[in-house]
């Protein structure tokens, strides 16, 4: 059944709440909200790269530098839809560098960058001295370059939705996830390397299911409309898979802990698992080109 | 009059949704997640404003490998757990023989509800042995009346699994 998506009104609620500006937003809202239609009732959320490098190296991912997009390149994208998807990508490695310990010199030059790239779209200081101050001040603590990265990420997503930039920041998601999937297929290496990177690769999907449809708020957009055709041919590859359901068994550990086993798991063959890589590497190409 | 009343209605209702409004606040507000035992706030947080008499649904990924802590909090004044109801559950396909034909339904599987889980307060700690969607849906309970605006978090902490994989 196709779901009814009502997110846009309902983050404008959500960021209502935070400060000031989201306070006029609720305002409008409500002031026009009196049918079913208007509140949204549904919000998607995916986990940020920094969630999803947490887990790479947590199964024996190694950093590769090789696989990174250059940051020298990121002044010639000028499109909102490439500046947009760059930025995700930019953002993606800067939390793939900083769960291996790249170091303040490295978070900085991204953070410079980045916002250099966000001026572009009409968002100033996206990122902003302060966090410059915070990552000067970790110095050399690691953990804690990875906590400043990892909060970080909330503070960009509000302040895109507060300037109103929510199509760029959907195409933004979108960018950090086809890079994500880019790091870890040729983290995984060819078929059957990593298995449980591949496996890892293969519930990707529901990150994929949620992201389109956060993002099909705003296919309106001509940009977003045109970003979310290159996630339908992934979902389309996803669908090759040969999948099996077993029951899901939720089981009770200490401390009132549950666990969930069982579910839903797909395995690529040798012919998808080429296909999709070499489709997710094509998309990122055609991104940072 | 009428006319004037209703606009000072208005005017003073504007005025004091803007109030609480501005008090509302962010989920890395509301939780203090314990980093020396691993937990951090996880970008799957969310919270705004909603409105009571509602139901509201919130789709998030658990990952494996990754332990989840999520509460839910309401109100206008105390935000507190004791505001919202909240259910969360997965979605399975369950497959039936009806007339000698296997008819396939898209079944909702509750593994917390916060109505039949007070002594938990509201909160919930789960991992799950793969990356899966999960679902939580919202009641605010706090009002009788409907269309009454409060403040909702949903705060989402994650740490990471110890021992996952071949070693």
């Amino acid at each position: 059944m196709k779901k009814i998506v009502y997110l846009l009104p309902f983050s404008l609620l959500f960021i209502g709440c935070q400060d000031e500006e989201g306070v006029k937003q609720v305002e409008l809202d409500l002031s026009n909200e009196t049918s079913e239609e208007s509140i949204n009732k549904v919000v998607y959320t995916i986990p940020s790269p920094n969630e999803q490098f947490d887990l790479l190296q947590n199964i024996g991912g190694e950093l590769d530098l090789l696989l990174i997009h250059d940051l020298e390149s990121l002044d010639k994208y000028s499109s909102p839809k490439s500046i947009s998807l760059n930025l995700g990508v930019y953002t993606a490695d800067a939390s793939y560098m900083m769960r291996y310990n790249q170091g303040k010199s490295v978070f900085m030059n991204y953070v410079s960058g980045l916002d250099r790239l966000a001026t572009k779209l009409g968002v100033s200081q996206l990122f902003g001295e302060d966090l410059l101050l915070m990552i000067e001040e970790a110095e050399d603590n690691s953990e804690l370059l990875y906590e400043i990265s990892s909060d970080n990420y909330l503070k960009v997503y509000n302040k895109m939705v507060e300037n109103d930039k929510s199509p760029e920041l959907a195409m933004i998601l979108a960018g950090g996830w086809i890079e994500t999937m880019h790091i870890l297929f040729n983290s995984a290496g060819e078929y059957n390397n990593d298995l449980l990177i591949q496996e890892c690769i293969t519930e990707q999907r529901y990150v994929l299911e949620n992201l389109i449809d956060f993002m099909g708020e705003y296919k309106n957009n001509d940009d977003v409309n045109g970003v979310l055709d290159m996630l339908a041919s992934v979902e389309q590859a996803y669908e090759s898979l040969d999948c099996e359901s077993t029951e899901v068994e939720v089981k009770k550990e200490e401390g009132n802990s549950m666990v969930l086993y069982g579910g839903d798991s797909c395995l690529f063959t040798a012919d998808s698992y080429n296909s999709m890589k070499e489709l997710i590497n094509k998309l990122r190409n055609t991104i940072t080109a | 009059m009428k006319i004037v009343l209703n606009i000072v209605t208005l005017v003073f209702a504007i005025l004091a949704s803007h109030f609480s409004f501005s008090q509302c606040p962010s989920p890395s507000e509301l939780m203090k997640p314990d980093r020396k035992a691993g937990w951090s706030e996880s970008s799957q947080s969310k919270s705004g404003a909603l409105m009571s008499g509602q139901e509201y649904t919130y789709t998030f990924i658990a990952q494996r490998g990754m332990e989840y802590k999520v509460n839910a909090l309401a109100g206008v004044d105390v935000i507190s757990s004791e505001n919202v109801d909240f259910k969360l559950y997965y979605t399975e396909v369950e497959k039936t023989m009806i007339d000698g034909e296997w008819v396939y339904d898209r079944v909702d599987k509750v593994v917390f509800d916060s109505k039949t889980n007070k002594e938990e307060k509201g909160e919930i700690t789960f991992s799950s042995s793969k990356t899966r969607k999960l679902t939580m849906k919202l009641s605010l309970t706090s009002f009788e009346k409907e269309n009454v605006v409060q403040c909702v978090a949903i705060c989402v902490e994650t740490r990471r699994m110890p021992d996952i994989g071949l070693k």
